[in-house]
């Protein structure tokens, strides 16, 4: 009897081992595993069955960490991509359209519908829904409040106007402020292939055109404008240090030495604890008005367990869903929504304003600039579009020479890669 | 097996079984991959001698290697004389010098994130602790990141730095085998201390410099962790050295077979430099 | 006047190698608003713990530091036993490929763990040690610059030592445990301070073999602090590394007790 006792509890135990299922999930850490674990304690509440483990990877190791596991078929349930590798890993993750109608009660379209366009783009694959958004970011401006009221100058859209900057207006707004202050430069903005990109964009050249050609070369205008950007660096309205030899740019600014950040909004959270008064404001609009996403998705991995996937597919839509987890991961990131009228109940009032800024200018972002950005044509271009625009701003070539030294590195990568797709 | 243990040769096979395991095994494959075009997603797929052509085109892979030269002839000086000059004050055991050298060794004991941060605090242009001080005394900053030279130059600095405490303590183990029955004999011929340790002490720590001089080289040839946080290879490339340009190829735009075909050719330019060390170090 | 000149250079290069150190420390203990404040603070205006606070919140520091403890112990013990013995085999052995056998030993150094990452892992892989502490261990333990040290050392030591042994009726491994291993103090010393400072800052292994919480190091952890993109929280980096240095320390000031005096007075007749 005792004997028959001690097998029934065993078994009861093993089942019940059996049917919690544990989900791994790899996540770069800092605040996105706050998030993420804000997210899980609410949802662990509601599905008592399913329990957690967050592997944080180092943020720079990221992407090496994610091939190797895909190389040796060491997977995790669940695994938070950044945004230029998304594409790559596609074909090895669970599509999420079956899962939307089951889990959403809603349909596939009104669920990709939902999304900022921008968005959109980037976590389909045909019909299918690879990823869920997760922190989703627009790049726009930061102005020190206080150097504008001192300046006297309004910004827009919640700051004394409406409109956005000219460009001739916004270069004037900088000299402007720098002089009101008397500071030694106007505008703090990190060294990425992506800044350059969208300066070009709003200036109304294109690095690499629709078809993923090369058109730096081509665009008459291109040469005036790259010069420009390299005399904003001249004129001390830019920050040397920062495209030259990598500053921080969140160092300038904070520290009070430029009046203006251009940045994505998930600069929010860091601003915040650099106490300083500081409101989100538009990118200056040009020939064109557009700005550059980008952030982390969520995508849960084929691993051919289906309860797993079933699992992860169920939790990667609630947390990647308006009104559900997704709010909650929001509220504790301070990240942006990337679905349209989505009101996030934040408890900073800055992140209405981020909102609003941001999520007016993913709404005018046309679809080019995320389809050209999101091949790996360019993406293997980065690197060398930094390094080439590092050196026009030291002054060690010019803009003549980085603009064929470019098309050598395209020319190049495109005999490599065999196709431009 | 008693001929095995009568050279010596049974001495080296624990040894000899990890370095192959662990070692040789690797760089075979990093020589077979370096034929292949991979990005560690897709199966590899066999490319001939094409990476090595890419790479006779590539003036920026070209220009790197120079860069990497460059590097050492400006760095490899200062970390052997300097971490020599702390030895020689430092090899007695006192207490003073027992605490000091923990002060040395410090540098090499950071992360190397932390510690390059820290260096690019204190020389940023704007917001560095030294254009700081420069300034409140009057004097103009420096751009140390900002131009090529100045840049090549704080980069070796802290190589230096970072090596010190490594080199440093090299030097002491071997300051320590040297008997002191050398220098008391050559007390007794009457030679001063300059006397003592040119044409005593240096002689005799002959197997010491060439570890070190080789360490050093090594070193500041194969690392590039300190150049990645401090100027990213710029301003431009003119700091980009070949294990930085070889990272990125391997690990931003994961071409892994064209990364290795580099690894290939920059071990090679590697190991002649080192053979050359050796054989002037060798030979005197 | 000798020894005010030797004062004189320890001083200057005791400020210019601990500025940065005292720097990092200094900013470990600012609050956020002060790292970025301009111009630079050199001394902490108020000091706070609040990078201390925000580096051992949420993190599992002691499964961290007995994991780096293991790995960095176990692996220090292995490398100087293999380097002590490969050392002197190489330095002293009269074997055929002696010769070609050390050069690949220099060749060694210029290998960074960065470029044969790929492979390694496959290795790694292939043996099991995937999530095992011992995959942070058995990759680590030939270290070529140790491998180095181990070699150069041995050459130092007198054949005419060997000799007089040999004709006493030592065996080849009393030789290598009565005369070799007592001449080695200072190697060994050196050799565990160095492998230990390696092992325990070890980067790259820790991120190929583990995917699990529970087997992180105290380096994977720092690692992961940084974060993702700019704004990093660097008081709380900089106290998590500077609580990391601290186990070193400790290594280093005890088996700095080990260097002495390699040869003794009188135990040679040149």
């Amino acid at each position: 009897m005792k004997r028959f006792f001690v097998g029934v509890m065993l078994f009861v135990l093993v089942v019940s081992a059996m049917g919690a299922v544990k989900l791994v999930v790899w996540s770069g850490g800092g605040t996105e595993r706050q998030g993420l674990e804000a997210a899980i304690a609410e949802y662990k509440k509601l599905n008592p069955d399913v329990d957690f483990e967050i592997v944080d990877v180092p943020y720079a190791q990221y992407e090496q960490k994610v091939r190797l596991g895909i190389m040796g078929g060491d997977l995790p349930d669940l695994v938070t991509i950044t945004y230029p590798y998304a594409p790559g890993y596609m074909q090895y993750m669970l599509d999420l359209t079956q899962y939307v109608q089951k889990y959403l009660g809603i349909t596939p379209e009104q669920f990709k519908n939902a999304m900022y366009d921008v968005v959109r783009i980037r976590v389909t694959d045909g019909d299918a829904v690879r990823y869920v958004p997760l922190h989703f970011t627009m790049q726009c401006l930061w102005v020190n409040v206080d150097y504008f009221k001192k300046a006297g100058i309004p910004y827009p859209p919640f700051g004394g106007r409406s409109d956005p900057w000219t460009w001739a207006e916004f270069i004037d707004v900088l000299k402007k402020v720098k002089q009101a202050n008397n500071i030694p430069y106007a505008m703090s903005m990190q060294r990425t292939a992506e800044r350059l990109f969208n300066y070009l964009g709003i200036r109304g050249v294109k690095i690499l055109d629709e078809n993923l050609d090369f058109t730096l070369d081509k665009d008459p205008k291109a040469k005036q404008m790259l010069t420009e950007f390299v005399d904003l660096f001249k004129q001390n309205l830019m920050v040397p240090a920062e495209w030259i030899s990598n500053q921080d740019p969140n160092m300038a600014f904070t520290g009070g030495l430029s009046a203006v950040l251009w940045a994505g909004s998930w600069s929010t959270l860091d601003l915040l604890k650099a106490g300083k008064n500081f409101a989100p404001a538009y990118l200056p609009k040009d020939a064109e008005w557009l700005s550059l996403e980008g952030g982390r998705f969520f995508g849960a991995f084929r691993t051919g367990k289906k309860d797993r996937e079933e699992a992860a597919a169920k939790f990667a839509l609630w947390i990647g869903w308006r009104g559900l987890g997704y709010d909650i991961y929001l509220r504790t990131t301070y990240h942006m929504s990337a679905y349209k009228e989505h009101t996030v109940k934040y408890d900073n009032p800055i992140m209405d304003l981020v909102q609003a800024v941001c999520g007016r200018l993913a709404e005018v972002t046309p679809a080019w600039v995320v389809t050209i950005r999101n091949s790996t044509l360019y993406s293997n271009m980065q690197t060398a579009i930094q390094n080439q625009a590092s050196a026009a701003v030291a002054g060690q070539i010019n803009v003549d020479e980085m603009i064929k030294n470019l098309r050598k590195e395209y020319d190049r990568l495109l005999s490599e890669l065999g196709s431009k797709k | 097996m008693s001929s095995l243990v009568k050279s010596r040769f049974i001495f080296v096979v624990p040894a000899l079984v990890f370095l192959s395991l662990f070692v040789l095994i690797p760089i075979a494959s990093i020589f077979t991959m370096s034929f292949y075009s991979w990005d560690l997603l897709r199966p590899p797929k066999f490319v001939g001698w094409n990476n090595f052509r890419l790479m006779l085109e590539d003036k920026w892979f070209w220009n790197s290697i120079w860069v990497s030269i460059k590097l050492l002839i400006l760095t490899v000086p200062m970390t052997f004389f300097i971490p020599m000059a702390l030895a020689l004050a430092l090899y007695r055991e006192t207490r003073s010098s027992k605490i000091l050298r923990a002060f040395f060794y410090w540098p090499y004991m950071m992360p190397a994130v932390a510690g390059t941060t820290m260096w690019k605090w204190l020389l940023s242009y704007d917001l560095g602790l030294l254009n700081h001080i420069l300034k409140s005394c009057g004097l103009s900053p420096i751009g140390w990141l900002l131009k090529p030279a100045p840049a090549l130059f704080s980069i070796a600095l802290l190589r230096t730095w970072a090596m010190t405490g490594l080199l440093m303590m090299m030097f002491i183990t071997g300051l320590q085998n040297i008997s002191e029955e050398y220098h008391e004999a050559a007390k007794i011929d009457g030679a001063n201390k300059w006397q003592i340790f040119w044409y005593v002490t240096f002689p005799l720590l002959r197997n010491t410099n060439l570890l070190v001089l080789t360490t050093a080289i090594a070193h500041v040839f194969r690392d590039f962790a300190g150049i990645y946080v401090l100027t990213g290879g710029g301003p431009g490339y003119s700091t980009m050295v070949t294990p930085l340009y070889i990272y990125n190829s391997a690990f931003t735009q994961f071409r892994i077979g064209y990364a290795y075909a580099m690894s290939v050719v920059f071990l090679l330019i590697s190991f002649v430099i080192a053979m050359t060390t050796l054989r002037v170090r060798e030979n005197r | 006047m000798a020894k005010a000149i030797k004062w004189i250079f320890l001083v200057l290069a005791l400020v210019f190698y601990m500025l940065p150190v005292y720097y990092s420390v200094a900013t470990s203990f600012k609050s956020l608003q002060e790292v970025y404040r301009y111009p630079p603070t050199i001394f902490p205006t108020s000091p706070t713990l609040q990078g201390y606070q925000e580096a051992i919140r949420n993190q599992e520091l002691l499964t961290y530091l007995k994991n780096t403890l293991f790995v960095s112990i176990v692996a220090t013990l292995i490398t100087v036993i293999i380097c002590v013995m490969a050392g002197y085999g190489l330095a002293k052995g009269t074997f055929p490929g002696k010769y070609a056998l050390n050069r690949l030993v220099v060749m060694t150094l210029f290998i960074s763990a960065q470029v044969i990452m790929v492979p390694l892992f496959v290795i790694i892989k292939r043996l099991e040690l995937i999530n095992n502490l011992w995959g942070l261990i058995l990759p680590a333990v030939y270290t070529p610059t140790g491998m180095f040290t181990a070699i150069q050392y041995m050459r130092d030591i007198p054949d005419e030592m060997l000799e007089s042994a040999k004709i006493d009726g030592a065996n080849e491994w009393q030789i290598f445990w009565k005369i070799v291993m007592p001449l080695s103090q200072p190697l060994v010393a050196a050799l565990a301070i160095f492998s230990f400072t390696w092992r325990w800052n070890d980067f790259v292994l820790p991120l190929l073999v583990v995917n699990r919480r529970s087997l992180y190091t105290l380096q994977l952890a720092l690692a992961v602090i940084q974060g993702e993109y700019g704004g990093v929280p660097w008081n709380t980096i900089l106290a998590f590394s500077t609580l990391t240095i601290i186990p070193t320390l400790i290594i280093f000031l005890l088996f700095q007790r080990f260097f002495m005096r390699g040869i003794m007075a009188g135990g040679l007749k040149y």
